[in-house]
């Protein structure tokens, strides 16, 4: 039955001229975005969701799913030529893929990172197509102080894991996007909290300008340090595609075991493609019979890293749409995205959009072999691109569209202002070592633990069991608790006095 | 992002700031009213506007004092060697372009947009701004900047429909 839904979505979409050629020109733009150093498929979602406000949700949603899709490539194929990826989910293919290209491989390499991110892209959907309705099914018992817990430990463990410095600074992240959710009226009595008497305030912080705000401006004043790099020139391939085609053959395994790590790693609350390319970039070496060329020019490892991140992208939207909680940082933006144009994710979608995640799975298969195409056809017009676009030229083109998308959405200068106020705090926070997807996760989520924590205090009169009685909860309860834990000093020497055991 | 010495004063300063936060947020959350809102006849504290605001400046205090402790233990002291290298850091040109090109992003957001006509308002912010950062040559800059003003406002303005400001 699914399945039928699935090929129906997918045969109405290709007949679609409209959204086909819509389909088409943002997955260039996506790739464009990934592979420009600077912007990152973070920062073209929440860009383009304001740009495409206007568009009806049947045109806007495709346009953010290409998008997607050909950020995470894009961003391999500058990490290949000028050693720079494009995002950060692309760090780990620099690794391997520039001393490729330095070795005159550049064209294998490319067509290597772009067929690994078409499979990966590909695993990932099959796997939301086979999850997520699973998934729906246990989400129907999610009740209140489950949805408290679940948020919080999105919030907690994306915190953990996102931090580029110590991990309280990602739980400090979360706690002040909770903090700056609160604006606003409150959920269950409609009374204003933090309005400072400024009735814009009343509505709340809108999300939308306020992710472009944190991922746009810090990103514009950071990029404007970098200087530019020479690009490697691409020299005719010698290697044939069926040889080609065999090399990713022989490293199907790789590919197999990448793809799982990605959608895991998707799954996971607010953890993103970088980590899932560098997770799968790490397993590929270690269970490599060749760990030694890894770092000098080994196909599997930009073959495990570009499959890992895009497989993420199908694990991500798996938790978005059954639970409402984004699976990684992007997804956060798109989840917002979706808000917008009336579409709610989580366990009551499969009631009011039955055929939501079937349409898009059959999104992201589209998606995934346009990444094909486009991106064979763009490898060569993007050289020119990398080599003169300079970011003291990008960047402030950049600021004035962080500007315009924040104030599309409402048509409101004050949301130019909360956006620039936002982008501003946030910058400062990242040259702290303060991640910005928890405070986004937290932002977002925010209302959810709010009004679920008090309903479920209110229908269990002030006491805490029902949190520590429902089975569900408990495991969530666990894995908040565990997040936490993990992190500290003395778990870290308990486990090293393990290993010395051992 | 700082270097990791600079990070741990930074973590110091910005505890206090976190923990300052934290005292205000718990205040007025403690302030906001636990009684006579509309929806329930009786009400309890856990079920009030502030509680979730209050929890929240606790966690953030508790993490602030977290993280001074741990700022001061690896060596987030600042003395007075730290006064001269935090003004050198200001003079060096990173520094100087972040805060120029803040400034120019308050200058367009807070003042010029609102008064001129979109268009005008960001092609002055990037013409300005590209030659601050020294982009390429000035009638280039004037180029790049009338185009991208110009796509932006037709494409927004006239395609999207959207009554710019």
């Amino acid at each position: 039955m699914g399945l039928l839904v699935f090929f129906q979505a997918l045969v109405n979409y290709l007949m679609d001229p409209q959204i086909m050629m819509l389909m088409i020109l943002s997955t260039i733009l996506g790739i464009i975005i990934g592979a420009l150093p600077g912007l990152t498929a973070t920062m073209g979602i929440a860009l383009l969701t304001g740009i495409t406000f206007g568009l009806p949700a049947k045109l806007a949603i495709p346009i953010l799913i290409c998008i997607y899709d050909g950020a995470i490539f894009g961003g391999s194929i500058s990490a290949v030529l000028i050693n720079i990826p494009g995002t950060p989910a692309s760090a780990a293919t620099a690794l391997d893929g520039y001393p490729l290209a330095k070795q005159g491989k550049a064209k294998e390499a490319l067509f290597l990172t772009r067929f690994a991110s078409f499979l990966g892209s590909l695993f990932g959907m099959l796997c939301l197509l086979i999850i997520a309705p699973q998934l729906s099914k246990i989400a129907l018992q999610f009740t209140s102080p489950e949805f408290t817990l679940l948020a919080l430990f999105g919030i907690t463990i994306c915190g953990s894991l996102t931090s580029p410095d110590l991990a309280i600074k990602g739980w400090i992240a979360g706690f002040l996007g909770i903090l700056v959710s609160c604006i606003g009226m409150d959920g269950l009595h409609g009374f204003p909290r933090f309005t400072f008497g400024i009735k814009e305030l009343l509505g709340g912080i809108a999300y939308v300008p306020a992710m472009i705000g944190v991922f746009g401006i810090p990103q514009v004043l950071i990029s404007i340090r970098y200087i530019a790099t020479e690009a490697v020139e691409i020299k005719e391939s010698k290697t044939s595609l069926l040889k080609l085609l065999k090399i990713v053959k022989d490293h199907i395994v790789c590919v197999l075991r990448s793809g799982v790590i990605g959608v895991y790693v998707g799954i996971i609350p607010g953890v993103g493609e970088d980590v899932a390319s560098w997770l799968s970039y790490d397993i590929a070496k270690r269970s490599s019979r060749y760990p030694e060329q890894f770092g000098k020019g080994a196909y599997e490892g930009i073959i495990a890293s570009e499959t890992g991140n895009n497989a993420c992208i199908g694990g991500a939207i798996i938790p978005l749409l059954t639970l409402g909680i984004p699976g990684s940082p992007p997804a956060a933006v798109l989840l917002g995205a979706l808000l917008l144009h009336g579409v709610r994710p989580g366990p009551m979608l499969q009631f009011e959009f039955p055929n939501f995640i079937y349409e898009m799975s059959a999104l992201l298969a589209i998606a995934s072999f346009l990444l094909l195409v486009c991106g064979s056809l763009l490898t060569s017009v993007l050289v020119p691109i990398l080599r003169k676009t300079r970011n003291e030229i990008l960047m402030p083109i950049v600021a004035a569209l962080c500007v315009i998308g924040a104030y599309a959405i409402n048509v409101s200068l004050f949301d130019i202002k909360v956006m620039v106020i936002l982008g501003l705090i946030g910058y400062l926070l990242v040259e702290m070592g303060y991640p910005m997807a928890p405070f986004v996760l937290g932002v977002i989520l925010g209302p959810m633990i709010d009004v679920n924590l008090r309903r479920t205090l209110l229908t269990s009169n002030g006491s805490i069991l029902p949190f520590i009685t429902r089975p569900i909860s408990i495991i969530l309860l666990i894995l908040v608790a565990f997040s936490f834990i993990s992190q500290t000093s003395w778990w870290k020497n308990l486990r090293r006095k393990e290993k010395k055991t051992a | 992002m700082l270097k990791k010495e600079s990070l741990r004063k930074a973590d110091v300063i910005f505890s206090i700031v976190l923990i300052l936060l934290g005292i205000y947020v718990l205040i007025n959350a403690l302030k906001m009213p636990v009684t006579g809102l509309p929806g329930t006849v009786e009400q309890e504290f856990y079920i009030a506007p502030g509680f979730l605001p209050a929890i929240v400046a606790i966690v953030l205090i508790i993490m602030g004092l977290a993280l001074l402790i741990n700022g001061l233990k690896s060596g987030g002291k600042i003395s007075k060697k730290d006064i001269i290298n935090v003004i050198q850091a200001i003079k060096s040109e990173n520094f100087v372009k972040s805060v120029i090109m803040i400034a120019l992003i308050i200058i367009y957001t807070f003042i010029l947009i609102g008064r001129l006509p979109f268009f005008w308002a960001t092609f002055i912010f990037l013409t300005i701004s590209m030659f601050f950062l020294r982009a390429t040559s000035w009638w280039r800059i004037i180029l790049i900047s009338a185009l991208a003003s110009l796509i932006i406002t037709y494409s927004f303005g006239t395609l999207a429909r959207i009554p710019l400001p």
